[in-house]
């Protein structure tokens, strides 16, 4: 009796013992997945997508009015004033393409990085991008160390942009020189600094952009970088951290949904 | 029989290891007097963990220059307070506040003078990132230790898993919380029955502080000495750090700060938020004068009519609320 209870025992433990390994809760983190986990936290490649679903993404073409970004170069802003960036960089969360959402993914989107992946979603003809800029409440006040490594929110990340108190994460951060001179006709070698975060200063954007998905499919939307400025007098309304600024960061929060276009 | 139970045995030890938070009985003193010691089940203290926010402290990788490490700034000779106004991060670059004593952090329910960082190991992440501080970034510090094979078996046997925010932000956590000081010349008079510990004048400070005509201890209540809670002291009629109101929004908490510790006062100066006062005679001159009358002056500050000999006794008393072993515990050094 002994004997075959260890028989039986040992294999059996030494499943459950396999089965409840020590990783993290790894799986397919995509809700538009077949095999999709909702109890996995990390995603590990293991996605499987219905044959009629198509990997969507989207392809940022950043400019400086009509001419291509570009770092600490000169362009003018929208009453003539030159500026220079040296920082532009803002959170991307909530995406979703007509009715198909793309989960709980977030994106650190900068000038250097065009191309982002969104996932799969049903093929077919999507009329509305819509996504966050900024994040939401609920991920915003969590600790930035508690993300994957690879996440944009984790603080490993060394793009993140956190305040490292309560208010969370530094949705809009966009740095660089501005002329101030009051007939424009200096250098920009003042330096603005916007930082705009808080809960209460994220922004929905809505895009039309009509698009067919099939096979892969890329939308290719424009960030004018420019108009994240427009109607504000760099002159003197060049620096907010957000809270010792409010009035400024709601005025760059008013720009944001005129900042992008699909192309 | 043995073998089915060495085999169940192994699978709880499988299951416990899996949650790598045996909690071991830290090496640690927290007085009887004290308040159970706030632990996060996320981040229970073991020995390792310990070691390893040790070692981050004290090291000045973590700054964008190397220069400056936690300990630059948190001193333990000090109380983990430092000497200057305010504190000063890479290149010379000079903070806003002074650097808090981090005496009994474990206590302190909402961390910065404002409480606006809800835990201690999200606090351990800013001055990481802050421009005047260290002014660096956790990838930039893990490629600085990547061929470090020390470090990552200490992050690995912390928290099983390589060097990365998540064991830095909660190691530092984890060692900070063995700053326990509760063996001042005040607790053995209190709670020791050692009579002889107090001076006289002492006894004449302490006799000062709990009563009705002073209410020092209505906000810096013990064991910890204080209840915590924000308030405005009159410290100035506008104030150019807004406090607590940073946090709320709400006008009535400007000039809110939390109420400090007391414990090792007499050597955390200069005092205030920002600094601005180098004696703690100056500080208690300043709560005799009764404040400098601030629409959102807290009712408890109010002139206190001390005698210059009623003064000097309670300096004296916050002088006893010095320990000594906390800031020469080799445990707590680098």
């Amino acid at each position: 009796m002994k004997n075959s209870f260890i028989k039986w025992a040992m294999p059996a433990f030494a499943i459950i013992a396999m089965s409840t390994g020590c990783s993290d809760n790894e799986g397919c983190t995509d809700p538009n997945a077949i095999n999709y986990d909702a109890e996995a936290e990390t995603d590990n490649g293991s996605c499987v997508y219905d044959s009629s679903s198509a990997e969507v993404s989207i392809h940022f073409h950043s400019k400086l009015g009509a001419a291509d970004f570009a770092y600490d170069t000169d362009a003018l802003n929208w009453d003539g004033r030159k500026v220079r960036f040296t920082r532009a960089q803002f959170y991307m969360s909530k995406v979703s393409l007509g009715t198909q959402a793309f989960g709980d993914k977030y994106f650190l989107v900068n000038p250097d990085v065009e191309h982002y992946v969104l996932g799969n979603i049903a093929a077919g003809h999507h009329h509305d991008l819509v996504f966050n800029v900024g994040v939401d409440s609920a991920s915003n006040h969590l600790d930035p160390a508690t993300w994957p490594s690879n996440h944009a929110l984790s603080s490993n990340n060394p793009d993140h942009f956190h305040w490292g108190w309560d208010p969370g994460y530094i949705f809009i951060a966009l740095e660089g020189l501005v002329d101030t001179t009051a007939d424009k006709s200096g250098e920009a070698n003042a330096p603005f600094i916007f930082h705009i975060g808080m809960d209460n200063l994220l922004t929905q954007v809505e895009l039309m952009a009509h698009a067919d998905v099939e096979g892969n499919t890329m939308v290719t939307v424009e960030i004018d970088w420019l108009k994240f400025f427009t109607n504000i007098d760099m002159r003197t309304d060049n620096f907010t951290h957000t809270m010792g600024n409010m009035m400024l960061a709601q005025a760059v929060k008013n720009n944001v949904t005129t900042v992008f276009t699909v192309e | 029989m043995t073998r089915a139970v060495t085999c169940v045995g192994l699978l709880l030890l499988l299951f416990a290891s899996c949650e790598k938070e045996e909690a071991v009985e830290a090496v640690m003193n927290v007085p009887s007097w004290f308040p159970e010691l706030p632990v996060p089940e996320g981040n229970l203290l073991t020995s390792e963990r310990i070691a390893l926010g040790r070692r981050l402290f004290y090291d000045p990788l973590l700054s964008s220059d190397s220069s400056i490490s936690c300990a630059s700034c948190h001193i333990q000779s000090l109380g983990f307070a430092e000497a200057r106004q305010v504190s000063i991060g890479v290149e010379g670059r000079a903070g806003q506040r002074n650097a808090p004593s981090l005496g009994n952090v474990a206590y302190v329910p909402a961390l910065n003078a404002d409480g606006g960082i809800p835990t201690l190991e999200l606090q351990a992440q800013a001055p990481i990132f802050a421009h005047e501080e260290m002014d660096f970034t956790i990838a930039g510090f893990l490629g600085r230790i990547a061929d470090d094979a020390t470090y990552t078996a200490q992050f690995q046997a912390a928290y099983g898993r390589e060097p990365d925010a998540f064991g830095i932000s909660r190691g530092l956590a984890s060692f900070q919380r063995t700053f326990i000081s509760g063996n001042s010349r005040f607790d053995r008079f209190e709670y020791m029955n050692e009579a002889s510990a107090l001076t006289e004048a002492e006894q004449r400070g302490r006799e000062l502080f709990f009563s009705s005509a002073t209410q020092c201890s209505a906000c810096h209540a013990p064991p910890l000495f204080t209840t915590f809670e924000y308030a405005n002291i009159g410290l100035y009629e506008s104030y150019a750090d807004s406090g607590r109101a940073r946090i709320t929004h709400l006008p009535q908490d400007n000039g809110k700060f939390r109420v400090p510790s007391l414990r090792n006062i007499a050597l955390t100066g200069p005092y205030m938020h920002d600094g601005s006062m180098p004696t703690l005679n100056e500080v208690v001159a300043h709560f005799n004068a009764g404040g400098v009358g601030h629409p959102f002056q807290d009712a408890r500050i109010r002139p206190l009519q001390l005698t210059p000999q009623q003064v000097d006794d309670l300096v004296a008393f916050l002088g006893a609320l010095t320990d000594d072993a906390f800031i020469t515990d080799p445990d707590l050094g680098p």
